[in-house]
């Protein structure tokens, strides 16, 4: 089903798959007030 | 590039909910000639297999794990048109050309009525629905699919999407499109109707963080905790909604709240920590004095967990020991 | 076959009243206005609706909200403010019971006492055992952000060591122990009470000894002790009773919601045997969603038959009967309550009494008669009835199966004079409107 409503199929996001802006915001200390990613972080990400 | 809360979901949560409607709406037209048929026979066919569909979802209950195997091999055995036997009469959908769609919806409603009326009442019953649900989706992701379908339809909040009024529908109109039931006696009150969704969300929290232990597939639930992430970024990413908005998050976070943190550690951290100083506060300003009840468990939830860096697991979850009952 | 119906003894009442509170999970919808009638009908009345309003403290508050309250009931509207006021009112409040009155009573202990001092400030008595545990397990949901606040229970059985003094706050139990641990054993200093909670006063004065007994406590505490008195009902022995209890006291009275048929959907099912009886009733659960269901037979042996069915097509099936004991029901109805079980199976004179308002469907699988056969109305609408506008939306189905059964079914429709529609339970479509 692809990107069913805007989460991608698998558990985690290829860092490939995301948005400079996505990435940011996972990669950023906090996450900005409206501007969350729907698609989940990736896996080399989780640790803030 | 988008600023602050939006008033509703992207749209790509959007299309998923619609592209879903319409799949939905086209399974039920493709099983009209067996939905609406006047002659005895079929007519008691489609009871029977009503019926093999849906009493299987109704026994579903905590009390031991081959208990939820046989139901599970009922409902795997009927969807994959063999035959089950079922008051003491065996029936298949093979019987019917439409059999198979007609089985499927109304086991995808069976599933969703379930959550709403039983879990609703007990939170706890959640989890052995939810654990039978993702087994058959895995196998017959057509039912899952549906699920989806009746549950959107039900609770819009599961998407989650606010739907706004549109010019010129009817109130009682859209109080139905809100999730309210409205009958001759008027719209049900607020404490019913939000009992009602709890109990969706809380099945469908359940649902995504669960895996049928005895599927033969690897890999990934069809329907898993990514989105656990999407349900809970889509939300905070919202204006809240006085009352529903902290229900539901408070409903969702207790019962997916432990795997999610298991599974997004910093940055499902860094989740909490924005809906409870910058997202709360939006909250509590949309929030009135007499609702103040849902607020208040939602802020105890979130300083405990913030506090003791720790969500518990939720009450009600299946153990291991469970399935060896 | 006529089975003599199971007499219950002379703990009825109390049974009767924990089975109830057992399998409740929800308030008790009202309309109706609360009467009050001050002791100083100068003073103004305040009533409140929502708990911010009483100014509690930030702990109970939490407390409150935790147990899933979203605002006070009707009761507690009136009634809480009565009972925080300063200087402290004496109470006695009468309304049905799940209406909210121990909630209210629980949290008025747990607003007065103060937690540094460490002796017992409040007492509480109920007229049995399982009755005061299911108060304090309110106290310690209410209490759980409190947890300075300690509780204990004075029950039989419950052995203290000669001369020591209690350091809970909180003490609740039967009158007997209550009575002994103030006078006899001094583990309670009683003037030092502040609250004095007597529980369930119906039931109390039905039990020989207890109103003497609490009586004797009452009259050990001190003249500025609180005294509050809640009753589901209220007869002129208890309104005796309660005035010697509860000396200048305001009251609250709640009038019982009148049970109707208004807000209910009442369905007959033509069967020939009760084999068809069975097989109506599993068309019945393939067509609608029953969360749980309670099915009411005319003997203990179509339950325990109609139990084995069930159970043999898979569902989960609770039967109760009466030859059980009051721990045995109170255990079935518990599992019910939680949901482990989703079909009550019972006969109607053991179930008598109990309140079915949390059930969606009801369903009469032999109609409920009288020890001569003739229709039971009073059991019917007890039975099926529901209160409320906003209530649950409520279900009967009713089985036929002879002319004397139909019989009985059209001189209950007459009574009542609301029709009782036929269902056909081979028509899916038919089964499926109904519940919409
Ligand atoms: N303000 C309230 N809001 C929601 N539920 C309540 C409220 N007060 C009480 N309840 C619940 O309603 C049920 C009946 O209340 P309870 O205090 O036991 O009534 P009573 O003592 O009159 O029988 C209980 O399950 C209780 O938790």
């Amino acid at each position: 089903t692809g990107t069913a409503g805007g989460a991608s199929d698998s558990l985690f996001s290829p860092q490939s798959k995301l948005t400079e802006e996505e990435l940011n915001q996972f990669k950023a200390k906090r996450f900005t007030l409206g501007q969350i990613p729907l698609k989940p972080p990736p896996a080399d990400l989780l640790a803030v | 590039q988008r600023k602050g809360l939006q008033n509703s979901a992207e749209d790509s949560t959007l299309k998923w909910y619609k592209d879903l409607q319409e799949a939905a709406a086209q399974c039920a037209q493709s099983f009209d000639q067996l939905n609406s048929a006047k002659d005895a026979q079929t007519k008691k066919l489609k009871l029977e297999l009503q019926k093999a569909a849906t009493i299987p979802v109704s026994q579903i209950a905590s009390n031991s794990g081959s208990q939820l195997r046989e139901i599970f091999d009922k409902i795997d055995k009927l969807l994959s048109g063999r035959a089950v036997v079922s008051g003491g009469k065996s029936v298949s959908t093979s019987q019917h050309p439409q059999g198979l769609e007609f089985v499927s919806y109304k086991l995808a409603e069976k599933f969703v009525k379930q959550g709403e009326e039983e879990v609703a009442s007990h939170y706890e019953a959640a989890f052995p629905i939810a654990v039978v649900a993702s087994g058959v989706w895995e196998l017959h992701p057509q039912v899952g699919d549906l699920i989806l379908a009746h549950l959107h339809k039900k609770c819009p909040y599961a998407i989650p999407h606010y739907p706004p009024m549109k010019d010129g529908t009817p109130v009682e109109e859209y109080q139905r499109i809100l999730g309210y039931r409205v009958d001759d006696s008027g719209v049900e009150g607020q404490d019913s109707f939000l009992k009602r969704m709890s109990g969706m969300i809380r099945l469908y929290a359940a649902i995504i963080q669960t895996k049928w232990p005895y599927s033969s597939k690897q890999g990934p639930v069809p329907h898993g905790l990514n989105h656990g992430w999407r349900w809970l970024a889509q939300m905070l990413n919202m204006e809240p909604l006085a009352d529903v908005t902290a229900t539901l998050l408070f409903d969702f976070l207790e019962v997916c709240g432990n795997a999610l943190m298991m599974q997004y550690r910093g940055q499902f951290w860094k989740l909490i920590l924005l809906l409870k100083e910058e997202y709360f506060p939006r909250i509590e300003a949309v929030t009135s004095s007499g609702q103040m009840g849902s607020v208040i468990r939602l802020r105890q939830f979130l300083e405990t967990s913030l506090q003791s860096r720790q969500i518990s697991p939720p009450k009600g979850q299946l153990s291991s020991m469970f399935w060896r009952s | 076959i006529k089975e003599k119906p199971e007499e219950n003894g002379k703990h009825d009442k109390a049974a009767q009243s924990l089975l109830n509170k057992l399998i409740r999970n929800n308030l008790v919808n009202t309309t109706n206005q609360v009467e009050v009638l001050q002791k100083d009908p100068n003073s103004p009345l305040y009533s409140v609706k929502s708990f911010e309003e009483l100014r509690l403290k930030p702990q109970l508050l939490k407390g409150v909200y935790g147990m899933g309250f979203n605002r006070p009931s009707k009761i507690q509207e009136t009634a809480l403010p009565m009972m925080l006021a300063e200087p402290p009112q004496n109470l006695i409040a009468q309304s049905q019971s799940g209406t909210g009155k121990t909630a209210a009573f629980v949290l008025a202990m747990l607003s007065h006492v103060d937690p540094n001092n460490k002796y017992p400030q409040c007492l509480c008595v109920s007229p049995t055992y399982e009755l005061a545990l299911q108060t304090g397990k309110v106290i310690e949901q209410m209490g759980k952000y409190y947890p300075e606040v300690k509780l204990v229970y004075a029950i039989r059985g419950n052995k203290l060591q000669r001369g020591m003094k209690l350091q809970e706050q909180i003490v609740i139990g039967t009158p007997g122990t209550m009575l002994d641990w103030c006078s006899k054993f001094r583990f309670i200093d009683p003037k030092k009470i502040k609250v004095f909670v007597l529980d369930e006063a119906d039931v109390m004065i039905a039990t020989q000894g207890h109103q003497d007994q609490s009586i004797r406590i009452q009259r050990m505490l001190p003249k500025n002790c609180q005294m509050l008195l809640f009753s589901a009902t209220f007869e002129e022995s208890v309104w005796n009773f309660a005035q010697r209890i509860v000396p200048d006291p305001n009251i609250i009275k709640l009038k019982r919601e009148e049970e109707t048929l208004d807000t209910i959907k009442q369905y007959y099912v033509l069967c020939n045997s009760k084999e068809e009886k069975f097989q109506a009733l599993s068309n019945i659960y393939g067509a609608i969603t029953i969360a749980q269901a309670m099915i009411f037979c005319h003997t203990r042996k179509t339950a325990g038959w109609l139990a084995g069915e069930l159970s043999r097509e898979g569902h989960q099936v609770a039967l109760l009967s009466g030859e059980m004991q009051v721990e045995q029901r109170a255990a079935v109805i518990e599992r019910f309550r939680d949901g482990k079980e989703k079909v009550l199976v019972t006969t109607n004179v053991c179930a008598r009494g109990i309140d079915v308002e949390q059930v969606s469907v009801v369903i009469n699988f032999d109609l409920p008669v009288d020890k001569d056969g003739n229709p039971d109305n009073e059991t019917y609408l007890h039975r099926i009835g529901r209160t409320g506008r906003f209530g649950k939306r409520g279900l009967a189905i009713n089985m036929v199966d002879s002319k004397m059964s139909m019989n009985i079914l059209h001189r209950i429709q007459d009574h009542f004079n609301k029709k009782i529609e036929k269902l056909d339970t081979d028509d899916l479509d038919e089964i499926e409107k109904i519940a919409s």
